[in-house]
């Protein structure tokens, strides 16, 4: 994985503790250790995004993944990176490639792949709260897909992308790119020390809460008046 | 070697509309056989030796940059892409 990104990316770090989607997740330092999980979990606190150099998003995964996973959506981009470049294609042709590569790639993905793309049970849990409130993408459709049940997430990460064809960075809605699953758990409890609470997301859940509340009672006043 | 490479990952290319309709998921519908493997890795404990010691050779090997406009000319030049992590946190720091 080190050689495939020192090879064919140079990297940027940035620090999200401030957006708005970001989860309510404890800290934890490098000396600390880390657990095994899911491709995909995590989404609110970690997104990786392949850009071209002209900073157009050509692949973007929420959460963690798994790096064998990682290489091929990493060496996946690097397709998409040669569509972008192509002087031969009108911006059309290749949105229209684009999203068709996403799809593709949904079928060519091994069973490995989507072994590892399991959901938490918590995040599950919480798409299926959602879904009796409202139709949810991260479910198959019976009668389109010939499917049932919730979508292993490398699915879904495609699908996605493929709404997305070539967006810059810049006007990339991150926000509902990881709209799925819990804002909050912790997989590292039980294994050793507790994380600390980020400062700036104390702020963040204060805000949430108050507009929860004034929602809550806007619905309250919307009842009694009907 | 660019577009023979690109010619490539076409071949095979599903028409949109068939793409959408029924997809045939290979990957989903043989799942049973990678899951064994995939719980194992699932419950991989990293001691946090181990983790300091990725995140130094991460910090040390890679180059790093701050500003996503420099990162970009330097991808220009050195024909390579742009990748970006944003997370909570610091690379060497809470996260």
């Amino acid at each position: 994985m080190c050689s495939l990104l020192k090879s064919d990316f140079v990297l940027v770090w940035r620090d999200i503790r401030k957006k708005n989607y970001v989860g309510y997740s404890l800290g934890y330092k490098p000396r600390n250790s880390s657990v095994g999980t899911t491709n995909g979990a995590g989404a609110h606190n970690l997104q990786l995004f392949a850009l071209s150099p002209d900073l157009v998003v050509l692949q973007a995964l929420p959460g963690f993944w798994h790096p064998e996973d990682l290489a091929r959506e990493l060496r996946f981009a690097k397709v998409l990176g040669h569509l972008w470049a192509d002087g031969n294609r009108s911006l059309e042709q290749k949105k229209d490639m684009y999203r068709r590569l996403q799809l593709r790639e949904i079928s060519a993905q091994p069973p490995a792949t989507y072994a590892r793309s399991g959901w938490q049970g918590f995040d599950h849990q919480a798409e299926s709260a959602r879904l009796q409130k409202m139709p949810r993408d991260t479910f198959f459709d019976l009668e389109k897909d010939g499917r049932g049940g919730i979508k292993p997430i490398n699915y879904l990460v495609h699908e996605r992308m493929a709404e997305r064809p070539f967006v810059r960075f810049e006007d990339f809605d991150v926000a509902n790119f990881v709209d799925y699953g819990r804002l909050y758990y912790d997989l590292n409890t039980r294994v050793d020390e507790h994380g600390r609470e980020f400062r700036a997301l104390r702020k963040i859940k204060r805000r949430r809460a108050q507009a929860a509340r004034r929602e809550a009672l806007r619905a309250k006043h919307r009842r009694s008046r009907s | 070697m660019k577009r023979h490479f690109l010619a490539l990952a076409l071949i095979g290319l599903p028409t949109l509309a068939s793409a959408q309709g029924s997809r045939a998921v290979p990957g989903l519908d043989h799942i049973t056989s990678a899951k064994p493997e995939a719980s194992e890795f699932a419950k991989l404990v990293v001691p946090g030796k181990a983790v300091a010691s990725g995140v130094r050779k991460l910090r040390k090997e890679l180059d790093w940059y701050q500003s996503l406009r420099d990162a970009g000319r330097a991808a220009r030049r050195q024909n390579k892409l742009v990748l970006v992590i944003q997370a909570l946190g610091k690379l060497d720091g809470y996260t």
